[in-house]
């Protein structure tokens, strides 16, 4: 039994599945006559943690054989790959011909793009390149019962039927198992590097931001992290508060002039520290950034929000506030132009004056009066019985999901009790 | 629709009345016959029109129909080209016209929420003195409705780097077929569970009906280029625009026209294309000054590979905005060629452009009817309109059969049936060329995961059951009658 294949601390008790193309996907799904076992599909297993607690399941559906690039078209700025295949090993061939997926998940070493794309994996590239799910132009998927079934193609623009992979990007492998992706490509940008500034304020955070957003600048990635998680991932700037980070690209004088505009934004504050870091060694702080899954993996509870830009300044002062009062360490990442924050905190040895429990529902209540969302992507699993780990969602949506979940799944065999339509 | 369904309907006028008030029913035959057809070949017969003006009129209309099991058909502007808005099985049509509201606009956030009865260009126009815009342009923004958009999925010239409808819709409210009135997504660019956003959108009113929308806005830019590429052949263009986009090169828009798109809009509005080019490119870049520079010397270099007769930048607005005119108008203008057109849509591998281009000319030659190309080129997307003669007997159900030649032919090629305009009542029974029976079968679980007794818009984008081109051919034949003249 593969480490890989443990979930919640639970064994597959039939053990794992290791298809090698579609059909044998499809006869795995489709042999699986039981009504009552679940089977689980499984990449590279490096967001199997979220989701509510999986009482027990049958058979790991590991999909890390399907991992073959079946087309690069590289004249027409596409390609096809199958589930499993890793991202970077995806990204790795395409950079050779001066492209690349602007999909950034963590951990792309392990991570295949099924996986990614099912659990809508977060990337810091959002900013400019939108979400990756604008990235899928097509998709063959295996359902339950083993039908497989297909929607879009490899062209980049189409309206033909209905876009059924709306349905699995974020579907956790709910309503069936994605075995193939046909994706749009971006080219990759001729230079490109990072702008580092350091703050003492959280306005200033704020407002630089604000700035460049309104700016003519085109980041390619913008994020804020605090003075934890720099001291986390060792990066060797001089403390303070919030450091940001912009990372810009494009041709030579285009890439010169947003480095300028950056810069004469810059002058407006009073930073603590400002650095510029090229190619590689801005690569290096990204992958830091992207791979950072905060204090300890077993004892880590991760939080991620989803919010408006001008929402997150109130919600991020008024988390701020809170964790000062119960002065609990909390490691925090912030994309203001985007919207979206993750914070980590150690859900075991942490030195906050309050229960673990008590603090997540106090971010929860924080967060829900800011008009925003919140979902408890990691949790220490004995953190995880009776935890609703994904938050309310309105009772309309949630009822067409649930209805989604029956017609495609009708005995849960995928997943059964993880994602949010199994909730009560 | 029997006679005892059409008078269930017409008996309910009164509370139609009641709901949406009295001024905003419609059922005199004078009034349904504006409602009759849409931008296609298509027609249908409502019994009824309602103009309501929020979502829990809406709510009520859905929940009044549903209890007579009467079907329901949301409309815009009516400017679709592939049925969606043709009531195909009567009932009663809901159109949007009175929601025409911006709501709300949120500078700061870069979104907006409107309506779904407002029209495309409005909004940008709206918003464009805070320096923002709403990228999806249909050749139609001028009269498309946001909501009717969103049923299509639609895009337009510059949604080559800027995406199409769905890549802009942060989130809706829906009226689901039941009544119920719920939010898919919200004002946040990402969220917690099934996209049920992004599954409704491009979905052609058959799931739900959009009432309200919060939509992206980006930031206008600070410099556009426009430049006119005139080449000998179609092959040279089509070349050209394999050569950009494969040198990793993606302009705002990249569009092409062939000499019958050059010749009509010349004619029409005096573009200033040069007389003797076999196809114009036109090309915008926006951006950074320095980027969209960049680029421009870049695109220009692999233009010249493939010997143009012509490059010329347009100096300023007014002249760049002329070198737009004769794009925007052609299809008005192809009336100067024929009396009618028929305007297909697909989309193809942009490598295969060369090839189907040239399958399509020979499909032309042995026909007999010319074929006037206008493309999205960039995306690959193909819009050849094929010119002819609705008086002419046998002509339509010719250019019919025809239309369908060059989507097979685009399918054959690695492409899809539709690029922006959707399947509707046009390309349904052409479904089966892309997809097996096991896709339409998955396609319409979702129909029924939203509502089981299909209500909502329905007999579209599915096949009807019969051979492909034979229900296309008897219904246009049906609308148009022998030798008459529209």
């Amino acid at each position: 039994m593969k480490t890989k294949h443990i979930v919640d601390g639970v064994q597959p008790s039939e053990g794992a599945i290791h298809p090698k193309n579609r059909d044998e996907l499809s006869i795995a799904l489709s042999d699986v006559l039981d009504s009552d076992k679940v089977v689980v599909p499984i990449g590279g297993a490096t967001r199997l943690q979220i989701g509510a607690k999986i009482p027990k399941y049958d058979y790991a559906l590991d999909l890390s054989g399907m991992n073959q690039l079946v087309a690069h078209n590289s004249a027409d700025l596409t390609c096809v790959a199958q589930a499993g295949a890793t991202l970077k090993s995806l990204q790795d061939v395409l950079k050779e011909q001066g492209q690349f997926l602007a999909i950034d998940a963590a951990f792309p070493e392990q991570a295949t793009i099924g996986g990614i794309l099912a659990s809508n994996a977060p990337g810091y590239m959002r900013w400019q390149l939108a979400h990756m799910r604008d990235m899928v132009i097509g998709m063959e998927v295996v359902l339950p019962s083993g039908t497989i079934t297909k929607s879009g193609g490899p062209v980049v623009k189409n309206v033909s039927g209905y876009d059924m992979a709306r349905l699995h990007i974020g579907g956790y492998g709910t309503l069936g198992v994605i075995s193939e992706i046909s994706f749009k490509l971006t080219p990759l940008p001729r230079r490109q590097g990072t702008f580092i500034l350091g703050f003492q304020t959280e306005n200033d955070l704020h407002n630089f931001s604000e700035e460049v957003f309104r700016s003519h600048v085109m980041p390619l990635a913008l994020a804020g992290i605090n003075s934890e998680v720099t001291k986390e991932l060792d990066l060797k700037f001089p403390a303070s508060l919030y450091l940001v980070l912009v990372r810009i690209g494009g041709r030579q004088m285009a890439f010169l002039r947003q480095k300028e505009i950056l810069s004469q934004i810059a002058n407006n504050y009073q930073y603590a520290h400002t650095e510029f870091f090229e190619e590689d060694s801005s690569d290096v702080l990204w992958e830091k950034l992207r791979d950072f899954r905060g204090y300890n993996i077993n004892t880590s509870i991760l939080g991620r929000v989803f919010s408006t830009p001008t929402r997150l300044r109130g919600l991020l002062a008024h988390i701020s506030e809170y964790l000062q009062k119960i002065e609990l360490k909390v490691a925090l990442s912030v994309q203001p132009g985007f919207g979206t924050m993750e914070f980590y905190f150690d859900g075991v040895s942490n030195s906050a004056k309050v229960d673990v429990e008590v603090i997540m529902s106090e971010i929860h209540r924080i967060v829900l009066e800011n008009n925003s969302h919140l979902n408890y992507e990691q949790l220490p699993t004995e953190l995880k019985n009776g935890f609703n780990m994904w938050g309310p969602i309105n009772r309309g949506s949630l009822d067409l999901m649930k209805s989604l979940r029956r017609t495609y799944d009708p005995t849960r065999k995928l997943n059964r009790g993880r994602y949010i339509t199994d909730s009560e | 629709m029997s006679q005892s369904e059409l008078l269930e309907i017409k008996n309910l006028v009164p509370e139609l009345k009641n709901i949406v008030g009295s001024d905003y029913v419609l059922d005199d035959k004078a009034d349904l016959l504006v409602y009759e057809y849409d931008g296609s070949i298509d027609r249908g017969n409502p019994v009824v029109i309602v103009l309501p003006q929020s979502a829990t009129e809406i709510s009520s209309v859905l929940k009044l129909a549903r209890s007579h099991s009467i079907p329901v058909v949301a409309r815009g502007a009516g400017t679709g080209l592939s049925g969606g808005a043709i009531a195909e099985h009567g009932g009663i049509v809901i159109s949007m016209a009175r929601m025409n509201k911006i709501l709300e606009v949120n500078a700061d956030d870069r979104y907006a929420i409107v309506e779904p009865g407002v029209v495309n260009l409005d909004l940008s126009t709206h918003v464009g003195p805070q320096g923002l815009y709403y990228a999806p342009d249909p050749s139609s923004q001028r009269a498309c409705t946001i909501g009717g958009n969103i049923a299509e999925n639609s895009g337009g010239p510059h949604c080559l780097a800027y995406g199409v409808t769905t890549n802009h819709v942060l989130g809706m409210e829906v009226v689901l077929a039941d009544g119920s009135v719920t939010w898919f997504g919200e004002n946040e660019r990402d969220g917690i569970g099934y996209d049920l956003r992004g599954i409704t959108i491009g979905s052609e009113g058959t799931l739900a009906i959009v009432t309200k929308i919060s939509v992206r806005l980006l930031r206008s830019p600070e410099h556009v280029k426009t430049m006119l590429m005139a080449f000998e052949t179609i092959e040279d263009a089509s070349a050209a625009v394999t050569g950009i986009i494969g040198a990793g090169m993606v302009p705002a828009a990249l569009e092409m026209m062939d000499h019958f798109c050059i010749k009509a809009a010349e004619e029409a509005v005096g573009a200033g294309y040069p007389e003797g080019a076999g196809a114009v490119l036109l090309v915008e870049l926006d951006g950074l000054f320095e980027s969209v520079e960049e680029e421009s010397d870049e695109i220009e270099a692999i233009c010249r590979e493939f010997g143009p007769l012509e490059i010329r930048v347009a100096d300023d607005a007014m002249e760049r905005e002329k070198l737009w005119s004769g794009r925007k108008g052609v299809l008005g203008a192809l009336g100067r060629l024929a009396p009618n057109y028929y305007l297909v849509d697909g989309t193809i591998p942009r490598t295969k452009l060369v090839d189907v281009l040239k399958q399509i000319n020979e499909l032309s030659e042995r026909s007999g009817y010319p074929i006037a190309n206008l493309l999205h080129a960039g995306d690959g997307n193909l819009h050849p309109s094929i010119l002819f003669d609705e008086r002419k007997p046998g002509d339509v159900e010719n250019i019919l059969a025809i239309g369908a030649e060059i989507l097979r032919i685009c399918v054959e090629s690695g492409g899809v049936l539709s690029g922006e305009h959707g399947i509707g009542l046009e390309k349904q029974d052409q479904m089966p060329l892309m997809f097996t029976d096991e896709d339409m079968a998955t396609m319409s679980l979702l129909k029924i995961a939203f509502e089981t007794e299909d209500l909502l818009n329905p007999g579209k984008v599915f096949p009807t059951g019969a051979g492909c081109g034979d229900i296309s051919q008897a219904r246009a034949i049906a609308r148009v009658g022998p030798g008459a003249y529209i």
